[in-house]
């Protein structure tokens, strides 16, 4: 098939999954998510973050399905999508990278003045309830117990890149339930 | 060959929010449907306030070319904020930085040629400061709704650098309101027309930014919630 032929056929699957086809969308999804994966992991070496990226690209895909022009390429919008998503992912890891400097500091500040006992363990026990037990056993193991995640992936008999994924969605989904927690109060 | 599979989580909540949807128009087309809006802006604030009294002593391509001009230049760049707006059709950097930059030229040049055709100084230099700060109020009272319908027409897609595309509608917008501007205000002395009309351009230019950046961080936060949420469903 030359490249202009798979070009039409993508923005005729493209067409069809903008007017309601979700076999479309998982015929897309076929085609593209290994061209959009090499183009992730060859700017992202994390294997779970690379993992949670490409969801993301094509979450953020079927959000914006509405800005593909008909008659245009769906791969140069696809990875138009995909950088987009790197570009924020980078933005917030500087953030984050920002914001664990300011952390580091406040942990040194706490050993001078330990204040666990006013700690609030009520609201990480609740957002801890609130997730899948695999993916509360996986957090536990790392975070609690302290292990690699290659000694959890012997124990769970789980690939190791899928204990890096586990524990870095439970992260996330545990802090948005803390924030959301706190934004009630 | 193996085949990849939607995963089922992404496959939930694809089936979960998925209704047809109408492809966006083009950025072309999007741009030309922003012609009323500039038709608006040139006419609405003489309109609505008055014409400039030395309307008459100007000559025709000072008054009505340059202020044509300037709102053309605005127009272009909110078509570029929008065309910037598609994933796949994004400038570089580099490019949109010109083009502000050829924004704020045009502004400059504009300003100049028509105080150096008819200056007008103050009556009252030491009103100088009331005076600018009633054309930023005057300006933006007309700019902000403007704004507001760029900064939608922009959310509704997907910008990569969202300051960047914010600055470039607020700036757009900010040059196709003064193209009206300048025709109800009097005033060509260039330390007004910088310190008020620049002014009121500069809050807009800036408040697009802003405006564009934190739509886009709510949308990606709601985004990220979205995905969150389906590691609390799965089991």
């Amino acid at each position: 098939m030359t490249e202009h032929q798979s070009a039409q056929i993508l923005d005729q699957l493209m067409r069809e999954y903008q007017s309601g086809s979700l076999a479309a969308f998982e015929a897309l999804y076929r085609a593209l998510a290994p061209r959009v994966d090499g183009f992730i992991r060859a700017r992202v070496r994390d294997d779970a973050r690379a993992s949670d990226l490409l969801q993301e690209t094509f979450l953020e895909l079927h959000r914006s399905r509405r800005t593909y022009l008909p008659g245009h390429s769906v791969i140069g919008w696809t990875f138009g999508i995909a950088q987009n998503v790197l570009l924020r992912h980078r933005r917030e890891a500087r953030r984050r990278d920002e914001h664990e400097v300011s952390a580091d500091l406040s942990e040194l500040e706490e050993q001078f003045t330990p204040r666990t006992a006013d700690f609030e363990w009520q609201p990480l026990q609740d957002a801890l309830d609130r997730l899948s037990p695999d993916s509360r056993t996986t957090w536990w193991m790392r975070n609690i117990e302290g292990l690699s995640f290659e000694a959890i992936a012997v124990r769970l008999g789980i690939a190791a890149a899928a204990v890096r994924l586990r524990c870095s969605r439970a992260t996330r989904a545990l802090r948005a339930a803390l924030e959301k927690g706190s934004d009630h109060d | 060959m193996t085949e990849t599979n939607v995963p089922t989580s992404l496959l939930n909540h694809v089936r979960a929010n998925f209704q047809p949807v109408r492809p966006l128009a083009s950025p072309l087309r999007r741009t030309v449907a922003l012609v009323p809006l500039a038709i608006l802006l040139f006419f609405g604030p003489p309109e609505y306030y008055h014409w400039r009294e030395n309307l008459a002593q100007l000559p025709a391509w000072v008054s009505w070319g340059m202020s044509a001009l300037e709102s053309l230049g605005g127009c272009a760049l909110t078509g570029l904020a929008l065309r910037q707006a598609v994933p796949g059709m994004t400038a570089r950097p580099r490019r949109i930085l010109l083009a502000l930059a050829a924004g704020l030229l045009l502004f400059t040049c504009v300003s100049l040629s028509t105080a150096n055709v008819l200056p007008t100084p103050l009556h009252n230099p030491n009103a100088w400061a009331r005076l600018a700060w009633e054309c930023v109020i005057d300006e933006l009272l007309f700019a902000i709704p403007s704004l507001a319908i760029s900064a939608w027409l922009v959310a509704r897609a997907l910008p990569m650098r969202p300051s960047l595309t914010g600055a470039a509608y607020g700036l757009g917008v900010g040059l196709m309101t003064d193209a009206g501007l300048r025709l109800f205000c009097w005033i060509d002395d260039p330390l007004h027309v910088f310190a008020g009309h620049g002014g009121a351009i500069l809050i807009g230019t800036v408040g697009g930014a802003l405006i564009a950046t934190l739509i886009e961080r709510a949308k990606h936060r709601r985004l990220r919630r979205l995905r969150d949420s389906d590691i609390f469903s799965s089991a």
